[in-house]
């Protein structure tokens, strides 16, 4: 990753490509969380590739490389999200209360309890830990770094998240 | 097995699920060639997207004011949407403005109670509960209905019924993001305490009397909790702003904080209650024009010289973390004929 960082910094792009193409799973992932849609969670991936291409050269510490570019990702979602989710969040809402629709079952065709879905079910912010955390490499300083949150708090909200879900799926168990 | 080894046991083979799910997710081919285009793409912004956006917009203002008798029902609702926002709450806790509590729920008749985390500015406090029910049958919804809450020494500040006059330093307050059911039996709710004056707290007793369920059946009980702040959230400060001059402004005060911008105005002309009800006739917005969340509007009456007079008291989701808001314009349509529009600069 390190060569691949020099390289980029010397306006190889090439090989920034690859570097971002190694991460695409976390970001993917991480992008899930806070967006709905595959064509914002793509242009959210997209946008963070340009933007922090063009800052690469300010990126002092290569080790840091993985929970820089998170936090920029974090800000473009941030962005898509304030710019089109909050009207059709509320559009969505006035549906769901117009026609006395339930909330999504979160057992899959066969009945089985769907874990995926269960993550969905907690809020933003716990799935985002859960996500952060599970996706390996990922300790709790660096969750912490990415999140400008304090380390305990960050444990204690990924134990918190944990205890959540372990609740959802043995209730619809 | 004990509870806690059991609880242990469960936990580590949610962990190996969940790391499991992780190590086996796919990337959509999508995904992999957006990275490969990326720096093919455009630089300039997609028509179609902005196309959208409009639509959007245009659609809920139509929803908005087609028809009298629905129309309200939805502008009421989405009034009610708009100030459940928690962006400055949430800005606040991530800057480490938290105070995560450790504690077993608390139970009577049946209910447990517990306090979550609490947030704590120079003029809000905001607490969050997490209900659990333990009744039999199938409740829709639980929340606390009499409850007091006192601080350092017996101080009261906040009283439910007031009747006695016991001088409740809270004046008001709003239910940040409501009601929140998790699964039949837990429920978690954040309420917002809003102040004049929040006092140097360090420690808080809250007494809940009794609970609601079903937004009907009410259960005494008694639910205590005493938590020692943190030494982090005893010390605040707020940020005020500079007002431009209006000539319908008698008196203007500026507050922002941790979580929240508030705006004490007093006008010296007439203005239409119903008018500035409508977020849409308060509008804060910053130099990129980007606008905040109205989370609450009040109006107190002040009594000055024997002259009394109405305030309005407009709260908005900023926090003083947030970003670009050394500048902020304040747009009031305080009348069908009347806008006053400042601009405020942060001292």
């Amino acid at each position: 990753m390190e060569e691949l960082i020099d390289k980029a910094k010397k306006g190889d792009k090439e090989a920034y490509t690859l570097l971002i193409q190694s991460l695409e799973k976390d970001l993917y992932c991480i992008a899930s969380v806070k967006l709905n849609n595959i064509e914002d969670i793509n242009d959210a991936i997209q946008e963070t590739m340009l933007n922090s291409y063009r800052n690469i050269k300010k990126l002092k510490d290569p080790k840091a490389f993985k929970s820089w570019i998170i936090k920029i990702l974090l800000n473009e979602c941030k962005k898509i999200y304030a710019r089109k989710y909050k009207i059709k969040e509320l559009l969505d809402k006035i549906t769901i209360i117009c026609n006395n629709k339930n909330d999504d079952d979160i057992r899959d065709i066969e009945g089985k309890i769907d874990l995926e879905k269960a993550i969905k079910r907690l809020k933003k912010e716990e799935q985002l830990l859960i996500t952060l955390y599970y996706l390996e490499d990922l300790s709790y300083i660096e969750i912490s770094r990415i999140l400008n949150i304090n380390y305990n708090t960050v444990k204690t909200k990924v134990l918190r998240a944990k205890e959540k879900l372990k609740d959802i799926i043995e209730k619809e168990g | 097995m004990d509870k806690e080894q059991n609880l242990n046991q469960n936990l580590n083979q949610l962990d190996k699920q969940l790391f499991e799910l992780y190590k086996n997710k796919k990337v959509p081919p999508s995904t992999h060639n957006a990275i490969k285009q990326a720096f093919n793409k455009e630089s300039k912004k997609d028509i179609r997207k902005y196309i959208y956006r409009f639509a959007i917009y245009f659609i809920s203002i139509l929803i908005i004011t087609t028809g009298v008798v629905f129309a309200k029902d939805i502008y009421n609702f989405i009034s009610s949407f708009f100030t459940n926002s928690t962006d400055g709450i949430d800005e606040a806790i991530n800057h480490g403005y938290v105070q995560n509590i450790d504690m077993d729920f608390v139970y009577d008749k049946d209910i447990g109670i517990k306090v979550d985390y609490l947030v704590m500015d120079e003029k809000n406090l905001d607490i969050s509960y997490v209900y659990e029910n333990n009744k039999e049958g199938k409740i829709s919804s639980i929340s606390i209905n009499n409850y007091n809450i006192r601080y350092n020494n017996n101080n009261i500040l906040y009283y439910e019924n007031d009747t006695n006059n016991f001088n409740t330093i809270v004046k008001n307050y709003t239910r940040t993001n409501g009601l929140k059911k998790y699964n039949d039996n837990i429920f978690c709710e954040s309420i917002l305490y809003s102040v004049d004056e929040l006092p140097n707290i360090s420690n808080l007793i809250i007494e809940i009397n009794s609970v609601t369920l079903n937004e009907k059946d009410v259960i005494e009980g008694t639910w205590m909790f005493n938590i020692n702040i943190e030494k982090e959230n005893i010390e605040k400060d707020i940020d005020t702003y500079i007002v431009s001059y209006n000539e319908y402004i008698k008196n203007i005060t500026t507050y922002l904080n941790e979580t929240t911008f508030k705006i004490e105005i007093l006008l010296n002309t007439d203005f239409d209650e119903d008018i500035l009800f409508n977020p849409d006739n308060t509008i804060l917005s910053n130099k990129d024009k980007k606008e905040f969340i109205r989370n609450s509007m009040n109006f107190i009456n002040i009594n000055e010289n024997g002259e009394i007079f109405k305030q309005i008291i407009l709260e908005y989701d900023v926090s003083k973390f947030s970003d670009n808001i050394d500048e902020l314009k304040l747009n009031l349509r305080i009348t069908k004929d009347k806008v006053i529009d400042l601009i405020m600069k942060k001292t």
